[in-house]
């Protein structure tokens, strides 16, 4: 059994050796740099979004399809009963009721959806320029994971 | 005076918990009490989760469920978000940090996002009365888990395997406590690999995020190191929680109404309960933890079977 090796700051050369190749990886490398960056600025974001749209919906602006005094009514519901009462839509539908405040705080809500993959976009990008082909496919097939998941063609009939 | 606060804290969630609790039980209670006890609710779970060391989602979806009216589609939906979010806005610094490695995230990311899309199907589609029945097993499930489980900080590992070594998955992270840089790497891949599967499934399922359960395969199984294991696991569930997050968002199954104090209020709660980490002794934290979990769980389970 080996174990995770720590390496002290110590003086002697192999010691310095060894914590120079550590040092080396130590360092975060850029394409994580990146994907941090791009989570950091795109969630805050989403959440500012998401705030500003939901104190639009309580305040009683843009015209809801359902008001917030109303949800009472219908959160108890499952969501194949809700949608039977409230016509709500399935999908990507709900982009041409944006115009309500109910449907306007889902923006934030499906930014906070597309945040990885603008990431894995830039990490795509990344390994292309190393040829790292493992990752190149990797990074590929969750794009196409994440891309299909958010496409709706996933979709459960009300039974 | 740090433990007074805790104890203030646990007392207050208690007093917020029955007070919600009887409030549902009453027909004439205006409406914005709801999302407001949901704030006030989601921000204290977010100091007990910080504080237990661990993540939202999973003490969110059966304390809402047992004391709020919300139907468990609708708890479910707003559970990925909650996760989504709290991942989002931790992962970078983990990351540039290098508690987090992105050759590891990857290849079990895949698995486990291509999963949940299943697992969200499934739980979508099973009756309410065995999706409850399930999340009280799961959930009392997790906290046995919590009572027995040992992480080890630096664990020992044999050879790495051929698909870790092909994948060059490791690296190395300056430990503040010992002053060294710890190198790690990681072994037994595949079977990693495997029971990420299975983690996603659930995750998606059941809206709890993931990571009870990543941490310990991570750390236990597949050798990491325990702070690498936990900025792995937060990283992976931005990943992993977005495909289900998405097949709950297009079967309308997210109310803002519902998901958003959640996220606000558990974010809130999060960074208060990191800030008293610094100071607190958290093990009491996570005894309460494991009760409410035994509490919210068994709640489950009973509702499930018809007997709550």
């Amino acid at each position: 059994m080996n174990s995770q090796t720590s390496v002290p700051s110590s003086n002697s050369k192999s010691s310095i050796n060894q914590l120079n190749n550590v040092q080396a990886s130590v360092e975060v490398s850029s394409e994580q740099n990146t994907y941090a960056n791009i989570l950091l600025v795109c969630s805050w974001t989403g959440i500012a979004v998401m705030l500003v749209t939901f104190l639009l919906y309580m305040g009683g602006f843009n015209n809801p399809t359902v008001s917030p005094s109303d949800m009472p009514l219908y959160w108890g519901m499952s969501v194949h009963e809700y949608a039977l009462a409230t016509h709500a839509p399935s999908g990507w539908a709900w982009l041409s009721m944006i115009s309500h405040a109910d449907y306007l705080n889902l923006i934030g809500l499906a930014f906070l959806g597309i945040v990885s993959v603008l990431g894995y976009l830039s990490l795509f990008v990344a390994y292309m320029r190393k040829k790292d082909l493992p990752y190149i496919t990797m990074v590929s097939l969750e794009i196409i994971v994440i891309v299909l998941a958010a496409s709706g063609i996933f979709n459960i009939s009300a039974g | 005076m740090i433990e007074n606060l805790i104890a203030h804290a646990s007392t207050l969630f208690t007093t917020t918990n029955v007070a919600v609790a009887q409030a549902a039980g009453t027909p004439g209670v205006p409406w914005w009490v709801w999302p407001l006890a949901l704030l006030a609710t989601t921000f204290l779970i977010g100091i007990v989760a910080a504080l237990a060391g661990v993540g939202g989602s999973v003490l969110y979806v059966p304390i809402v469920s047992s004391f709020f009216p919300f139907n468990l589609d609708f708890i479910r939906g707003s559970g990925l978000f909650v996760a989504l979010a709290c991942s989002l806005s931790a992962a970078p610094k983990l990351l540039k940090s290098n508690f987090a490695s992105l050759r590891l995230v990857i290849p079990l990311a895949l698995l486990a996002s291509a999963s949940s899309i299943i697992g969200a199907l499934l739980g979508l589609s099973l009756p309410q009365s065995i999706l409850k029945t399930l999340l009280g097993l799961l959930i009392t499930s997790i906290a046995i888990l919590f009572i027995f489980s040992k992480n080890s900080e630096i664990p020992k590992i044999g050879h790495p395997d051929a698909l870790a070594r092909y994948l060059n998955i490791g690296g190395a992270y300056f430990e503040t406590s010992s002053g060294k840089d710890v190198t790690w790497s990681v072994w037994r891949l595949p079977q990693g690999l495997i029971l990420f599967c299975g983690i996603g499934i659930i995750a998606g399922m059941f809206g709890i995020g993931a990571g009870w359960a990543n941490v310990p395969v991570l750390n236990l199984l597949l050798g990491a190191p325990l702070k690498i294991a936990v900025g792995t696991s937060m990283s992976l569930l931005a990943i992993t929680d977005t495909s289900a997050a998405w097949i709950y968002l297009n079967q309308g199954a997210v109310l803002p109404i519902i998901t958003v104090p959640s996220v606000l209020g558990i974010m809130a709660g999060s960074r208060v309960g990191v800030k008293l980490l610094r100071t607190a002794k958290p093990k009491s934290i996570r005894y309460i933890v494991i009760l409410m979990l035994l509490f919210a769980g068994l709640k489950s389970l009973l509702d499930g079977l018809g007997w709550g």
